[in-house]
């Protein structure tokens, strides 16, 4: 029960970052909670160990020559062969086909079999590999056992398991990359868990930070934009605020895709321009050189977005080994070029109708994570936009989170985006947040408070509208695969904890028989309920994976069924198969193998 | 352990206290019983010529109220004392926490954590060096501090210095700034007069130039002097070689 867990644990297991947030969570009615950062002892250096409020969510996996005996020792794992965080990402870039990094990304991967031990991505087949569900499970261990030997000690009520977690997930992770988080979470013990929303939990967070001045700040008839643009990805969500009995409500409405473009994608492309100015003075850069670039320009960058900052930063990159003036090489940025750079490669001002632009791909693909091809946010946010049904007005507030917002002349190329597509020409108005590195994780401790007591909640339900792909009874044509149709499952904005029982549909299963459904989703349909079949759904839905189960009892038997579909408390999706005229049922597994 | 010791200690005087005055009044209880019956066998002795059946039969049921009187008696005192010495232990044990600084039994909302560094056991020798040198191998490893100290600065002209310097600076200052926090111990414009103030430490402020008499002396700030605002550095958790301030590195075609 809710009432004996002595803490409420908001996790944000980021794509670069992971943060803990904690309160207590008994506190006296009408009191606000405190909510604090939790600093997570890491290795940062081998043998140094250090806490830092965020923990980068990279896992290292040496070999016996790369780093010295023991250098890998933490205080509760004396043995411990792979790291978790600054030294794992450190030590890492200099040795990438050891490094796991972007696990996150690869559990939304479905070109790959994500249970299957393949990253890191490109190292060799004896080296030690993990899939990315173990991988997300490598960091939420290095969490549990931080938290437990700092803060649970000897008393097991303290432990982390043990304790009410919310953890965060990207607001477009559909049904089965949200159960496999849930997996990985369950490896590392964290069962008393719910999952949350990335942009509603920004969206929490700022509403904690506000106080009870937050009911002031937006009012009925807001449309807010959450703009999260972090290291690695950028997510949208719409949050609409209305009125139910003279209170305030909020409803998630709309989500964008999981796009991975982000502030590593900036780094890099300044990092390139600087190199084409050395490549025109002559000078070449190998790799490593290429690397400290990077870094040289990120904190460039950070310098010249500042409001007040110089007007040109020098890039310098010193010479390697001994030789450290004679091969330091020297360029410079102006704030100018910066900003012109990222405002026109990142943040061009569009049509409201824009899409992202898709180049004529090669026929052979290599691959790996699906990078977006358009690095355009506005583009894609305004594909987002549209999708959602905003054409002629637009978001009337926007609240940013994520590194990369840190900027605020970013922040305002946004918003003059934004204001370029509305019809009256209105602009957005920020809501100014706090934190944007850490709010997330203090959103989800919020959350998981204010679903104690009568703290305000945004409605929202599920992300998408799921389908299940039925033949169509036709006669078969030779040469052309029977058409599909789709039935609609799971409708969008099904609240967690109810279930719906499509009873008036039967399936005839062969018992023994592997038992197979294309499971289908749609960002766009949005109207469609449980029970409802669509025809021609070409362009609209999307196959997410396959759903499976073998049916037991008197084999070749042929037994109806019908589905019966439950989102559950935790944030998941659960399918079965019921048996028609009995109580036998059996469950739908998501397959997570690679696409045939 | 402390605890323990002064608990054991404490608790011990008063058991042995309380168990002697158990004991006294005991033996005087059971003294005075004796004495009551002794009494009555001399006049039941006396009156034996007599044979004074009925006396007997008195005797005899006095003998048996005494004895019931006597177990009560003695139970009771034992009670008593017993009470009184648990009081006095559960007096001496919070006494002795208090001492210590336990708090015995106290209702916490947030559970203090003790840092990070009180649960490590540190590896022991050569730990001096290995702390020493380690914020000069943090410098090496972010800064490339050690590089530059190793260079001719004979061979290169200031242009040149100049520009390695600034990211050797920038990256320095970083370390430094995140884990020390190098701090003036004066506020004050250097250039500007200053008073310092009877019992003013020599640690922090340091006298130079026409120095006599007593405080309070008037003079000029001439250095603000540096502070350490914080102390942020690893905890070390490994042995080996404390003198390997950065490993060499070999690359691998």
């Amino acid at each position: 029960m809710m009432s004996d867990r002595k803490y409420i644990v908001g996790i944000d297991l980021g794509t670069t970052n992971s943060v803990v947030a904690y309160t207590d969570a008994s506190i006296e009615k009408g009191e606000a909670p405190e909510i604090r950062i939790f600093d997570i002892p890491q290795l940062t250096g081998p043998g140094s160990l250090e806490q830092r409020q965020t923990l980068p969510s990279f896992v290292l996996l040496p070999g016996p020559h790369d780093v010295p005996p023991d250098g890998l020792a933490l205080p509760w794992n004396q043995k411990a062969d792979m790291a978790v965080g600054a030294f794992a990402r450190d030590r890492g870039a200099e040795i990438p086909h050891r490094l796991v990094s972007s696990a996150k990304s690869w559990l939304c991967h479905f070109g790959v079999d994500r249970t299957r031990p393949i990253l890191p991505w490109g190292a060799d087949k004896d080296a030690k590999r993990l899939s990315p569900v173990e991988a997300s499970a490598a960091v939420l261990m290095h969490i549990r056992d931080a938290w437990n030997f700092v803060l649970a000690g000897d008393d097991p009520s303290l432990r982390l398991e043990n304790q009410e977690i919310v953890l965060t997930v990207p607001a477009s992770f559909d049904a089965v990359a949200r159960e496999l988080t849930v997996k990985a979470a369950a490896s590392a013990g964290l069962e008393n868990l719910t999952l949350l929303e990335e942009p509603q939990a920004a969206f929490y967070a700022w509403i904690y930070n506000a106080g009870d001045n937050w009911r002031k700040m937006v009012s009925v008839g807001d449309v807010v934009l959450v703009c999260d643009i972090g290291g690695g990805t950028s997510d949208f969500s719409l949050i609409a605020v209305s009125e139910d009995d003279g209170n305030l409500t909020l409803e998630r409405v709309a989500v964008g895709n999981h796009l991975l473009v982000g502030g590593d994608n900036m780094d890099l492309a300044m990092a390139h321009m600087v190199a084409k100015k050395l490549a025109a003075q002559g000078k070449s850069l190998d790799s490593w050189q290429m690397r400290g670039l990077w870094q040289s320009c990120r904190s460039a960058k950070e310098k010249l977005l500042e409001p007040d900052g110089p007007a040109s930063h020098a890039v310098t990159v010193l010479g390697r080994g001994r030789g450290l003036i004679a091969g330091t090489i020297k360029s410079e940025l102006s704030a100018k070029e910066v900003f012109q750079t990222l405002a026109e490669g990142f943040f061009p001002l569009c049509e409201k109708d824009a899409q992202p632009v898709a180049p004529a791909r090669s026929g052979m693909r290599e691959m790996g994570l699906v990078y977006e091809a358009d690095p355009a946010v506005t583009r894609h946010l305004a594909a987002f936009l549209q999708r959602a049904g905003l054409t002629k007005s637009m978001p009337t507030a926007v609240l940013f989170n994520g590194g990369v917002m840190k900027a605020a002349s970013l922040k305002e190329r946004i918003i003059e985006a934004i204001s370029l597509w509305d019809e009256a020409g209105r602009g957005a108005r920020e809501l100014s947040g706090a934190d944007p590195d850490l709010a997330v994780a203090k959103g989800a401790a919020c959350y998981g408070f204010s679903r104690q007591g009568q703290g305000v909640r945004i409605r929202g339900g599920l992300n998408k509208t799921y389908f299940v792909g039925i033949e169509a009874a036709m006669p078969a044509v030779p040469g052309l695969p029977a058409p599909q149709k789709a039935l609609c499952v799971a409708p969008f904005g099904m609240e967690e904890g109810t279930g719906e029982f499509l009873t008036g549909r039967e399936f005839g299963l062969v018992v023994g028989e592997k038992v197979k459904f294309d499971f289908l989703a749609s960002d766009t349909r949005h109207d469609d309920k449980a029970g409802d079949i669509i025809e021609d759904w070409a362009g609209q839905l999307y196959n997410v994976s396959s759903l499976e189960t073998e049916l037991s009892g008197e084999a070749g038997a042929v037994l109806p069924v019908t589905l019966e579909v439950h989102a559950t408390q935790v944030g998941t999706l659960e399918l079965w198969c019921v048996q028609a005229d009995g109580d036998k049922r059996w469950k739908l597994e998501f397959n997570v193998r690679e696409k045939e | 352990m402390e605890w323990t010791r002064q608990f054991s200690r404490r608790s011990f005087a008063w058991t042995v206290f309380w168990m002697a005055l158990l004991c006294a009044a005991l033996y005087g209880a059971v003294l005075w019983h004796a004495a009551q019956l002794k009494g009555y066998l001399y006049i039941a002795m006396a009156d034996i010529g007599q044979l004074r059946v009925s006396l007997m039969d008195a005797v005899a049921d006095t003998l048996e109220w005494h004895i019931i009187f006597l177990t009560l008696t003695l139970a009771g005192i034992t009670l008593a004392f017993a009470l009184l010495l648990w009081l006095t232990i559960k007096g001496v044990a919070r006494r002795a926490a208090d001492g210590i600084g336990h708090k015995v039994a106290v209702k916490k909302t947030a559970r203090q954590p003790e840092t990070l560094e009180e649960k490590i056991v540190k590896i022991p020798p050569a730990e001096r060096e290995r702390q020493a040198l380690s914020l000069l191998s943090l410098l090496q490893r972010e800064g490339r501090l050690l590089d530059f100290f190793a260079e001719d600065l004979e061979a290169y002209s200031d242009d040149q210095i100049g520009a390695a310097v600034r990211g050797i600076h920038e990256n320095c200052k970083k370390l430094l700034d995140r884990r020390i926090k190098p701090s003036p111990v004066m506020e004050q414009e250097e250039g500007s007069a200053v008073t310092l103030p009877a019992g003013f430490d020599p640690m922090t402020v340091k006298l130079t130039g026409n120095v006599a008499g007593e405080p309070p002396f008037k003079g000029v700030l001439r250095h603000k002097g540096w502070r350490a605002a914080r102390f942020d550095m690893p905890i070390l958790t490994t042995a080996g070689d404390p003198r390997i301030l950065a490993p060499a590195e070999v690359e691998i075609e």
